[in-house]
């Protein structure tokens, strides 16, 4: 278990290394006060520094932050994807810092439910992510309403000329043989093109149902210096999906896969820094 | 000015204070209904900072941790009384407006 210090140390390294250094220790105090009162570091809190820390590499224009979000295909899964570089070498004007800010939030923090869908899009040169709403959601099953986009509401960003590319992230000895993407009875649908990323592993569930396929990529030139995308991809519409996004900064450089059972997976940063991603149950932490 | 810089700079307001001491002033001052998370306060104080509007107080480092206390500076005082002054009259307009309208206020 992480102790809050950790886990805010871990959420600050979100920031460009400038700022952190110039800000780190004064906004890991305020987050230790505030977390006094509640030690989990509430996601409200985490997600203000998500938004400040990609405002501010932005703004830098020396990032590039990309967010990905998708719904499999059959109903089947969930993928979300968020990717970064120090040394992105795309022009940040084209990229609406709210969109991308909403998007980042999804990617980090994202919780399907049966009502919503996320239908990711991409032409090899751009991936976006819209959130469609609620279809299908009636009062009937959902008094509180169903959510609505309102008119040119769009989670989406752009990024021109900047395709993904697969990383390095080793596929490891399985007693459940990992396959090719696409390959688990046709079922999932690879959120980005196959030359775009690495299928780290898949296998099914305990009880052999649904199938659990996880994605890593990074930007194109910033293989170890992007962030890398994890996708968790469990369950079935009617199912909460889980999915989470594993950003990695310069001085982590890629992940790699050192443990997997059933829906578990760890990963380990060069930093030594190991996330677990528990694919049916997880959520934030 | 929107609401969350506005309630930071009244609590800068004649008392430097850390970022935590910042955010808990401003809920004080919002009555509650105000959380200010850390990542939106150093955002806003990063940009009151660039624009001159608050300055570094002093630093002090308390159980081994950096505590930045700011203060408004000359311009952010001014900013300050201006924008008080202007939502002084707003509110009085509305509150008078209500009462012709036959709003109890």
């Amino acid at each position: 278990m992480k102790t809050p210090e950790q886990r805010a140390r871990k959420w600050l390294r979100l920031y460009p290394r400038a700022y952190r250094e110039r800000r780190g220790e004064e906004l890991l105090a305020t987050l230790l006060d505030k977390a006094r009162d509640d030690p989990r570091i509430p996601i409200r809190e985490i997600r203000a520094v998500i938004v400040h820390a990609g405002s501010m590499r932005i703004r830098q224009s020396r990032i590039v932050t990309v967010v990905a979000c998708a719904a499999m295909l059959c109903g089947l899964g969930a993928a979300i994807g968020w990717l970064s570089g120090p040394n992105g070498n795309v022009s940040t004007s084209t990229i609406s810092s709210k969109s991308a800010l909403d998007a980042a939030l999804m990617a980090l923090n994202a919780r399907l439910t049966a009502h919503d869908t996320y239908v990711l899009e991409h032409d090899q040169s751009w991936v976006a992510a819209h959130d469609t709403g609620s279809p299908g959601c009636t009062k009937a099953e959902n008094p509180d309403g169903c959510w609505v986009p309102p008119p040119g509401y769009i989670s989406a960003i752009k990024i021109p000329n900047a395709p993904f590319v697969p990383i390095g992230v080793p596929t490891p000895p399985s007693t459940r043989s990992p396959q090719p993407a696409g390959t688990i009875g046709n079922m999932i649908q690879p959120v980005f093109a196959p030359s775009q990323y690495t299928v780290v592993n898949s296998w099914l569930t305990n009880d052999g149902s649904q199938p659990i396929v996880v994605f890593a990529g990074a930007l194109a030139g910033n293989a170890e210096q992007g962030v890398v995308v994890v996708v968790g991809c469990v369950g079935t519409v009617e199912n909460p999906h889980t999915v989470k996004a594993y950003p990695t900064s310069a001085e982590d450089g890629a992940l790699s896969l050192t443990k997997t059972r059933g829906s578990d997976l760890t990963l380990t940063a060069k930093d030594g820094t190991v996330y677990h991603f528990n694919a049916s149950t997880d959520q934030y932490f | 000015m929107r609401e969350p810089t506005y309630l930071a700079m009244v609590a800068l307001a004649g008392e430097s204070l850390h970022g935590y001491g910042i955010i808990k002033e401003v809920q004080r001052l919002s009555r509650g209904r105000s959380d200010m998370k850390a990542g939106t306060l150093y955002a806003l104080l990063d940009r009151l900072e660039t624009d001159g509007l608050v300055q570094v107080d002093r630093e002090e480092v308390v159980d081994g941790r950096l505590r930045r206390y700011y203060d408004l500076t000359k311009e952010g005082t001014a900013v300050l009384a201006d924008e008080s002054l202007h939502r002084s009259a707003t509110s009085r307009e509305a509150l008078r407006r209500l009462r012709i309208a036959g709003v109890p206020t």
